[in-house]
């Protein structure tokens, strides 16, 4: 066999193994199918015919395989060529919905802090657990995060000129991003598939959106480079909300006020009676003793009409005292961390809107309060709501709820870092209708002692040394063994 | 003979309170507590005044009083009440009442106020 025998023969071979895996490749038309079983038979015929001396027929043969070959090619190119485009064409589709999405969309690299999991996993260390005991490391891996792509929406949401003022590290770009860190942190921690939270964005030139922030979180390493955020814009929404919010209140105070009025002419009605008899009474008692000829029977019957009637100025307002604080209690035994819990739970919406950080800290070895649950609720909520109102405009908003254990059973402290009471209203701010707010009533915290002592407890204001806003403390009993 | 006066009120307390300190100004004092009681009541000698309260179940005061003009022009009436507004002293005065006291009332005024009703038994237009 000569040498070009065995060449042409390998050319047989390399077409048909380049052909075969190509076809593996990409499925395999019929056209192609039908050129591959010529080339198939081209091969080995050419062989046989050369080993037998047939030279004009193997160089037929030859011509026809060249001939399949060709074909073949072509055929190999024009799929390809269509293949390409259609790749082309849907990472065209790919980019236009990435940059014209109307949903802002940001691409993050998160490698360290996949790399970070990973090896705490692979340590067989609970990564919750590290982080929250490794600050360091949670400041540096916060460092480590990198904006790497956002769309137009993107840029219109933070209000910049260019996609590049937003290309660069998270910590850079959105400073307030390190508050969020650590909940997306928990995130990855827990294993969590998506994260979900709303978020105050800052915008580069100070002002802020409210935003719904959500993920879907990496479930490989490789992942972890191209973290896609959506971002959407929510403040008109909040805001439409908040005016409800606000709409709702106003007619929950007018309501009050109107019960309030209800409840005031009521109790006018119900006490300027017996008062005037009371008076008049005395002053008819006075009359009878004044005489030069004092009638002591008279003055004494004025002076017992006086007196019942006094008593039963005494009556109504004992009344409506029982009426607002309610004299029978539904006392349980009230677990502190789920009491706060609840309270917090109950004024989160006011608390967010007032960008108010709150924490919670229940001392160890604590008892359980021995309470009527709403009206623990009532006195905790009318607290924070104070708490939250008192808070300066600038600077960091910060509200402690702390239970200890007490003396007199459980006590519970609720401070804030806001203005502080001022001092004129500070020895009656447990008085009804005290208050320094133009559309309060000042009965919140009237309210509130009355619950606390119809318990045994007392309400009271602290001052606690070096530190400015104000920390009310109350007392609860322990509950029953 | 002492003059009599007639306390029409709802409340016992203040009707027993005015009556005692009537009567130790010297008045006689006859005690109703209602305005149809007053108005049915044939007593003689008949009242020489009325002290009557605005707010009482069925009529109430500003009723009797324009009542008490239909039947006795001459009879003078004090309104008194513990809930008085500047409508209803215009409405009472304007209706003729001698006087509008509110609640509680002192002594002198309330002397005053009788003394002055029962020296002018003028009647009305």
């Amino acid at each position: 066999m000569s040498h070009t025998s065995v060449l042409r023969a390998s050319t047989h071979r390399g077409i048909l193994a380049t052909a075969t895996s190509w076809m593996m490749r990409t499925g395999m038309p019929p056209a192609t199918l039908l050129l591959l079983l010529v080339l198939a038979v081209c091969a080995p015929a050419d062989l046989l015919l050369l080993r037998n001396g047939a030279d004009e027929a193997a160089w037929a043969v030859m011509i026809a395989g060249v001939g399949c070959a060709l074909a073949l090619a072509f055929s190999i190119i024009r799929a390809e060529r269509g293949r390409h485009a259609k790749v082309l064409e849907a990472e065209r589709l790919h980019a236009d919905a990435f940059q014209y999405a109307c949903t802002s969309i940001w691409v993050e690299d998160w490698t360290e802090v996949g790399r970070a999991l990973s090896a705490l996993r692979g340590s067989g260390l609970d990564p919750a657990g590290y982080f929250a005991a490794n600050p360091i490391l949670v400041r540096q891996l916060h460092e480590s995060v990198r904006i790497v792509d956002v769309n137009d929406s993107t840029v219109e949401l933070m209000g910049v000129g260019e996609r590049a003022a937003l290309i660069g590290r998270l910590k850079d770009v959105i400073p307030a991003s390190v508050h969020t860190f650590d909940a997306w942190l928990g995130a990855l921690a827990r294993g969590d598939r998506a994260y979900r939270a709303e978020s105050l964005v800052q915008r580069p030139d100070g002002t802020a959106r409210d935003c719904l922030v959500m993920a879907a979180l990496p479930t490989d390493a490789e992942s972890f480079s191209r973290l896609l955020v959506s971002v959407f814009d929510v403040t008109d929404y909040k805001a439409d909300q908040a005016r409800l919010v606000r709409a709702e209140r106003e007619v929950a105070r007018a309501s009050r006020l109107l019960t309030v009025g209800v409840l005031t002419g009521s109790i006018a009605h119900e006490v300027n009676n017996p008062l005037a008899a009371a008076i008049t009474s005395a002053e008819a008692a006075l009359r009878w003793l004044g005489r030069r000829e004092p009638d002591l029977g008279e003055a004494v019957a004025a002076i017992e009409g006086g007196i019942t009637a006094a008593r039963r100025a005494q009556d109504v307002v004992d009344r409506t005292r029982r009426l607002v604080t309610r004299e029978r209690l539904d006392t349980q035994a009230l677990d502190a961390t789920a009491t706060l819990g609840a309270a917090v739970a109950v004024m989160a919406r006011e608390l967010n809107d007032g960008r108010v950080i709150v924490s919670t800290t229940v001392r160890p070895g604590l008892p359980r309060m021995q309470a009527d649950p709403v009206q623990v609720q009532q006195v905790l909520i009318n607290l924070l709501q104070n708490a939250v109102r008192a808070m300066r405009a600038e600077g960091e908003r910060l509200v402690t709820l702390e239970a200890s254990p007490h003396a007199e059973g459980v006590c519970v402290r609720v401070g804030d870092n806001g203005i502080g009471i001022p001092p004129d209203i500070r020895d009656h701010l447990f008085e009804p209708f005290a208050t320094t707010r133009p559309d309060g009533m000042g009965l919140g915290l009237a309210v509130c002692k009355a619950c606390v002592e119809v318990h045994g407890g007392r309400l009271w204001v602290e001052d606690v040394p070096g530190q400015s806003g104000t920390t009310f403390c109350f007392t609860l009993p322990a509950a029953y063994a | 003979m002492s003059a009599t006066i007639a306390i029409v009120d709802d409340d016992a307390a203040i009707r027993n309170a005015l009556s005692s300190l009537l009567r130790s100004m010297g008045y006689a004092a006859r005690l109703f507590p209602t305005a149809d009681a007053f108005l049915a009541d044939e007593s003689q000698p008949p009242p020489d005044c009325v002290l009557t309260d605005v707010q009482m179940p069925g009529m109430n005061g500003l009723q009797l009083q324009a009542e008490i003009r239909r039947r006795r022009p001459d009879l003078p009436v004090i309104v008194i009440t513990a809930f008085p507004s500047e409508a209803m002293r215009d409405q009472a005065l304007a209706a003729g009442a001698r006087h509008f006291l509110n609640k509680p009332v002192s002594a002198e005024t309330v002397a005053s106020c009788i003394q002055q009703a029962l020296a002018r038994p003028e009647t009305l237009p």
